[in-house]
């Protein structure tokens, strides 16, 4: 018996050893990086910086374009992520709980985007988009980002009205609740971790497009990655590591920002 | 005979709640075992613990006059069948059946002779290249009973494998799996929830209570002489008391209005909550705030009609305390 | 499926669902394929031609990026799914606590562009790891530290790949580690299965769809991506989806029709890679769903 209670110690130990492993290679690097962005002086060979200052997050601060495309990334961001959720939810809850003719080819074209590289779309789409004048503006780089994301919105989606199930939506149905209320009190509450994970996702991938972006804004419309290559051959190194910590942060702060309204959201809806 | 199996003061915890409290038990060679108890009583966590699945916190577990409490599962000769028949469901019937022969590193041709001849024991050969997705219920848990059997297991544990079942069904193959288990001489133990199914499988009958085998023995005696009133509750058929057991067919409901005779003895008055029948006699539900029993009447009663439960007074039998020949009262 | 209940009838409230994600997909993949195809196929001024093949193909250049592209995106891939098969399997205990699930989406905040940043950081010639093998004397001088970014093969961008996949990769594979039933695993074990049979026989048929269909993701993802090797690559040889960019991109309007076609390959070689796995595992996983005995 002492044997195999030295086995299950084993176990426990491997799993440990694991977790530390995933600790150190996935979040220390964002340590090192907030670090990094508040030092002076850190060079080869050093393993620590020589010294604090917030210098590299002022000039961050102060610099105009980085505030003005600041605002753009978010206007893009968020707009990507409405028309996410417009389009998915109601794409999701079709292909989820409903049977019907040519499913597989609607559901293989809606995934498609995933196979179909992004650059070669938006050049094709370029010139078209040229003509109608929607490139070089906001409205045009949301219309591609779409392409990155809604596939993993509406797979996010799906994933979660299966395991929701659809008994519930028709009990509530039963207890004579109609489509809006329907969605509000049961789906929403229910939904609520596929929808974050729908919202943090795309507002991310939306986050991390150049090409897409550069193809389609024709460096009219300035994103936070438009201004984050120039920085990375500029030589301060400080800056660069804010200015990275800074994508890690904007993620952050919006799906805060979301949180506290959903919540408020299911809380009105779901009174007594 | 021989003692197959010896399980010596076991104990089994779970995060401070014992589980398993000091079970000493054996097995003789070619006997069939049933453990009947509420959900809860720990029956389950003791086969886990016999199949190596789960490890012990004290005691020790002999096979064969050897301790096993250290080997791991793969390495017992026991093997354990769940209450769902949990057949790989990428995998043919002969597949499946043949998956442990060939962990046991056993030449092909035999490996597929035996499971041939297994699975025309269980009447399912000509399935034998289905998936398991093809079958019904019942055809599934006796490919699982066949997959088990194959490996010739020193022990072979059944986990209510009848449960998922419907209620024919399940009567059927009471028959037929120990009709089995008696032609290829395997020493079974087996854990139910329900009382006719525990007494129609066991040659030997346990009932087991908060961890604890509360009475052994030879199935009717266990039903007809209950050792305690939890004992009567769980196995029992007719009422218990506090102070004894009255078997059912000593059992008479009488309408309040008839007193009884001189001789007979209320223990309980009730209401009929519902008629049924029971080996072709009409019986009736008699509940009370603490519980319900079944008791046949001499009139014709209806739902709703208040009674009182009678008995001669000798009739009812006082628990045994003496210690048993397994040493077992506690 | 006719039934009509209350306004509309399902099949009315079907189309109504899918239409505006089916009419959005379509115009940007249908239409945008379309456009890309065609002007593959003409020269700046609109005449048709091949040409623009003819000349990929004679192209060593052409090829040695092909090559790279697909070596990349394969290696990369191979390694997420290793290491991140092993990570589920040894943490999906602990990441059923949503605290501890958090810690896998934190790498999966930041762009790939800012992983790249990371890899360079501290895998450079003068990078941490590089100044901690000085500080305890493995490393004489930062000369001799390996190329491992910004070189021909490309081990910066497969880290950098790698290093941002692992958690998607445990992402995907942990809602299939819950679904498994792990009682099959103790079928095994008393059947006189060993560990790996267990593997063998119980998870892996579970986690193959997932698995094949994270690597199709992550391939024609890998082979389609741009920033990573902009910013870790080399010149010569460049990845396709880079050289198609600065085709597209850089004055020399008749250098357009090279970059659809550059990118066209990679994107049909995706398609056929995807077609030919999901069909084969479609049957399988089938008989999984209806095989589940509950």
């Amino acid at each position: 018996m002492r044997l195999f209670l030295k086995g299950l110690g084993k176990r426990e130990l491997a799993t440990s050893f694991m977790l530390i492993l995933f600790i150190i290679l996935f979040i220390l690097p964002f340590v090192t990086i907030g670090l990094k962005s508040v030092s002076v002086g850190w060079r080869w060979p050093a393993l620590l910086p020589s010294g604090l200052s917030l210098d590299a997050w002022r000039s961050i601060m102060k610099d105009p374009k980085l505030i003005e495309s600041l605002v753009t990334t978010f206007k893009v961001a968020f707009l990507v992520v409405l028309l996410n959720l417009l389009l998915a939810i109601p794409a999701a809850r079709a292909l989820s709980h409903y049977m019907f003719k040519g499913k597989s080819i609607i559901e293989g074209l809606l995934l498609s985007p995933i196979l179909i590289p992004g650059i070669l779309l938006a050049m094709g789409l370029q010139f078209t988009m040229i003509q109608f004048g929607i490139a070089d503006k906001v409205i045009g780089v949301v219309f591609v980002h779409l392409i990155p994301t809604l596939p993993y919105a509406i797979r996010v989606m799906r994933a979660g009205y299966e395991r929701m199930g659809s008994s519930l939506y028709e009990q509530a149905s039963v207890l004579g609740a109609g489509l809006f209320t329907r969605f509000f009190t049961i789906a929403l509450p229910l939904l609520l971790p596929s929808i974050r994970s729908l919202m943090l996702l795309t507002f991310v991938i939306s986050l991390g497009q150049y090409a897409l972006t550069a193809i389609i804004g024709g460096g009219t419309v300035i994103t936070l990655p438009m201004l984050y290559y120039p920085y990375f051959s500029s030589s301060n190194d400080a800056v660069i590591a804010g200015f990275s910590i800074l994508f890690a942060l904007l993620p952050l702060l919006f799906i805060g920002f979301v949180e506290v309204m959903m919540r408020l959201v299911i809380r009105a809806v779901n009174r007594v | 005979m021989n003692q197959l199996l010896q399980c010596r003061n076991i104990y089994k915890k779970f995060s401070n709640t014992s589980i398993l409290q000091n079970l000493s038990f054996h097995l003789e060679e070619g006997e069939h075992f049933t453990v009947v108890g509420p959900s809860g009583c720990g029956k389950s966590t003791l086969l886990r613990c016999l199949a190596g699945l789960e490890s012990l916190d004290e005691g020790d577990i002999y096979l064969r006059e050897k301790s096993i409490v250290r080997l791991r599962p793969e390495n017992r000769s026991v093997v354990l069948m769940f209450q769902d028949s949990l057949l790989f469901p990428h995998l043919t019937v002969l597949e499946n059946v043949t998956y442990g022969l060939k962990r046991k590193k056993v030449s092909k041709t035999e490996r597929v002779r035996q499971a041939e001849r297994m699975l025309k024991k269980v009447k399912l050969f000509k399935w034998k290249d289905a998936f398991p997705h093809e079958l019904s219920g019942g055809q599934k848990q006796r490919v699982s009973l066949a997959r088990a059997l194959v490996l010739k297991p020193d022990l072979l544990l059944l986990d209510e494998p009848f449960s998922s079942l419907d209620a024919t069904l399940r009567e059927s193959l009471r028959g037929e799996v120990k009709d089995l288990l008696r032609e290829e001489g395997i020493t079974s133990l087996f854990i139910t929830h329900d009382r006719d199914e525990a007494i129609e499988m066991g040659d030997r009958l346990a009932v087991m209570f908060e961890g604890r085998f509360i009475q052994i023995g030879h199935p009717y005696d266990v039903v007809t002489n209950p050792s305690s009133m939890e004992s009567a509750k769980i196995i029992g058929e007719g009422l218990a008391l506090e102070e004894g057991f009255i078997p059912i067919s000593k059992l008479k409901a009488i309408p309040v209005q008839d007193k009884p005779s001189i001789q007979d003895f209320t223990f309980v008055s009730g209401k009929v909550s519902a008629i049924t029948v029971k080996n072709n006699i009409e019986c009736y539900r008699i509940s009370w705030e603490l519980g319900s029993v079944l008791a046949m009447s001499d009139n014709r009663l209806v739902v709703g009609q208040e009674v009182l439960l009678s008995a001669k007074r000798e009739e009812m039998k006082k628990y045994s305390t003496q210690k048993d020949q397994w040493g077992l009262a506690q | 499926m006719n039934g009509r209940i209350g306004l509309l009838s399902n099949n009315w409230k079907i189309s109504l669902y899918l239409l505006p994600a089916f009419a959005i997909t379509l115009l940007l993949v249908g239409y945008g394929t379309w456009s890309a195809v065609a002007q593959s196929f003409q020269t700046i001024d609109g005449e048709w031609t091949i040409a623009t093949y003819a000349e990929l193909f004679s192209s060593d250049a052409f090829f040695h990026s092909l090559k790279l592209t697909f070596r990349v995106a394969i290696l990369s891939t191979l390694l997420s799914l290793v290491i991140g098969l092993v990570m589920t399997r040894m943490l999906y205990e602990l990441f059923k606590v949503s605290t501890w699930k958090l810690l896998v989406w934190i790498p999966m905040l930041i762009p790939h562009f800012v992983a790249g940043y990371l890899v360079f950081l501290f895998l450079s010639q003068s990078g941490l790891l590089s100044s901690l093998l000085y500080q305890i004397g493995a490393l004489e001088n930062r000369a001799n530290f390996p190329v491992l970014v910004q070189e021909e093969f490309g081990i910066g961008i497969i880290l950098t790949y790698v290093w941002k996949e692992v958690p998607f990769v445990i992402l995907m594979l942990l809602p299939v580690y819950y679904e498994i039933d792990h009682r099959y695993s103790e079928v095994v074990r008393t059947l006189g299965g060993s560990n790996w049979d267990a593997f063998k026989t119980v998870e892996l048929p579970w986690l193959l769809p997932v698995l094949i269909e994270t690597s199709v993701i992550l391939v024609a993802f890998v082979a389609s991506a741009f920033e990573i090797p902009y910013l870790l690559g080399v010149t010569r040889p460049e990845m396709l989806p880079v050289r198609a960019y600065e085709w597209f991109y850089n004055g020399d309007w008749s250098k357009r029709p090279l970059a659809f076609s550059a990118m066209i390959l990679p994107g049909v070689i995706a398609l056929l890679l995807a077609t030919l796995s999901i069909g084969a595992v479609q049957k399988h996983r089938l008989r999984m769903i209806k095989g589940r005995s509950r």
